[in-house]
């Protein structure tokens, strides 16, 4: 083989080497993302609220006032998750719902929807920090439950656990 | 002996495969024939006659760039619609990035109060004639966000489906639907207005 | 009416269902008044609309609109020849097989390391229709920056709990 052709190809071997070398890097730097997951309850009369959901705060359903006709909002315990890179975790939210969460990297998060042992869907999207993902289907007797999820501030997530050990 | 071909009333496709051969004279007979189509589609788009005057003649350029390739499946005028909305939408694209959209433009993007308004029951274009209803039409698009003109002037004027539309403009069936849907509801009250306007002058 | 039936009823008149939803919405259309205001709302904006692109010619001369196309084309064409034959000296050719791929990674290791990879992306979503054939709906709230995902069935219902519907029937 002709000694510039050979270089030429040593060279991008070395280079295809350390693309891959590179990218593994990144994969292993990808960090957890803390997703906070709360299942609420859009309701038109107030009436059937199970006995673990409580009044949602006012801001909060102000903004979901703005997308769902439900005059009132009830939310369970939020629940804290935290979602290493490239592994599913499963949130059981109630008896009915429940999701699957995936950490894809770059904030982008893959969510599993299931109602029962059903999967009604999969998305995926970018989580910008603060604001929400609102993920449902469920809708009957003037009242519905979906799920919302935000990214936790790293900050918060921090002091939540420094406090939690403390 | 090879007939001459005479470009004022030579068919389009005839004219695109003389000039696919580097006849410029035939693309210049095909821009004079199409370019207001082009122009005024690069403007519904846009809004702006200068950024549509540059876009409709960068598509121009790309058109005979790529000339080659036109395989005739469509009309050339189609085909050359085409690139001009690509080039209109990477424009957009360009300049999205460049400012943000004000609040009040992102909340009409949602759709505010176009959500729970009643639906008309009288035609706001009642005994116009198709200037004044052009006329009407066009000051009704530039009230519209630039997300509900985009997704209006591909389903009517560029006659693309849904499928094709959020292709294009890289968004789900979902958000081309309810774009769709809010742009169409919110020209119906524009249009609406504009006819109250008229009957009170 | 909600907004899922508000879409499927511009979906129906749009062609955009297939035979058996749009017999359902026609159904709808025949019999609901709501469905059927909005149905005629937007039937007669469809026609008007779609006639009546707003006719404008280009503000410019024949010649000059051309010219302008004309220099642009002369311009490409003068380019590309000339990057393409533009030779190389064998020692810089074979310091760029070296250099080009080197430099390129060092400038990708450089970005991963020092830029951090979040919060910087272009927002993503991208959302998977329930398999048993039937659809979503997907908005955004720019205000609050929230994003919904609605599943719906075949039918245009939100979606049931199979296991559960009885549950909820029965008086407890």
């Amino acid at each position: 083989m002709n000694v510039f052709v050979r270089k030429f190809i040593s060279s991008w071997a070395v280079a295809g080497l350390l693309v891959i070398s590179s990218s593994l890097f990144a994969a292993a730097a990808e960090p957890s993302l803390n997703v906070e997951v709360r299942l609420v309850l859009g309701s038109e009369d107030g009436k059937a609220i199970p006995a673990d959901f409580k009044k949602m705060d006012a801001a909060l359903a102000k903004t979901l006032s703005r997308s769902f006709r439900w005059t009132e909002y009830y939310e369970g315990t939020p629940q804290k998750v935290q979602a290493p890179a490239q592994k599913s975790q499963k949130v059981k939210l109630d008896e009915e719902c429940s999701i699957e969460l995936k950490n894809l990297g770059a904030s982008k998060i893959e969510v599993k929807y299931f109602v029962g042992a059903k999967q009604i869907g999969k998305t995926v999207n970018t989580l910008p920090p603060q604001n929400w993902l609102t993920v449902g289907s469920v809708d009957k007797n003037n009242s519905a439950k979906f799920v919302m999820m935000r990214l936790v501030p790293e900050k918060a997530a921090k002091k939540e656990t420094k406090e939690s050990r403390n | 002996m090879a007939r001459r071909l005479d470009l004022k009333t030579a068919e389009d496709q005839a004219l695109v495969r003389v000039a696919q051969r580097g006849n410029m004279p035939a693309f210049e007979e095909l821009i004079s024939r199409h370019r207001d189509k082009l122009y005024a589609r690069a403007f519904s788009m846009l809004r702006n006659e200068e950024e549509a005057l540059d876009v409709s003649q960068e598509a121009w350029v790309k058109g005979w760039q790529r000339l080659k390739q036109f395989q005739g499946e469509a009309g050339f005028a189609t085909w050359m619609t085409r690139i001009v909305i690509n080039l209109c939408l990477d424009h957009l694209r360009k300049k999205k990035r460049q400012q943000t959209e004000s609040l009040e433009e992102l909340d009409e993007e949602w759709g505010g109060a176009e959500r729970r308004m009643p639906f008309l029951v009288v035609n706001p274009t009642e005994g116009l004639e198709r200037i004044e209803l052009r006329k009407r039409i066009d000051r009704a698009l530039v009230q519209l966000s630039e997300a509900h003109r985009q997704v209006l002037v591909l389903y009517e004027f560029e006659e693309m489906d849904y499928k094709q539309i959020a292709k294009v403009t890289h968004c789900s069936i979902g958000t081309v639907m309810s774009r769709l849907f809010y742009a169409r509801r919110r020209l119906a009250a524009l249009l609406m207005s504009l006819k109250k306007e008229r009957d009170s002058e | 009416m909600n907004i899922e039936l508000e879409l499927k009823i511009q979906a129906w008149l749009d062609n955009e269902l297939s035979a058996n939803e749009a017999a359902e919405v026609a159904t709808l259309v025949a019999t609901n008044t709501e469905a059927q205001a909005l149905a005629a709302e937007l039937k007669s904006l469809k026609a008007f609309v779609h006639a009546n692109e707003p006719a404008l010619t280009v503000p410019e001369s024949r010649e000059f609109y051309w010219s302008k196309i004309e220099r642009a084309i002369a311009q490409s064409e003068k380019v590309a020849p000339q990057s393409e034959s533009a030779g190389l000296s064998p020692i810089f050719a074979w310091a760029r097989s070296w250099l080009a791929p080197v430099a390129g990674l060092a400038a990708m290791v450089a970005v991963l390391i020092v830029i951090p990879p979040r919060s910087s992306e272009p927002e993503y979503s991208e959302t998977d229709t329930p398999s048993e054939g039937g659809g979503v709906i997907h908005f955004k709230d720019p205000a609050s920056g929230m994003t919904v995902i609605w599943f719906y069935d075949q039918a245009g219902n939100p979606i049931q709990n199979p296991d559960s519907i009885d549950n909820v029937e029965k008086p407890e």
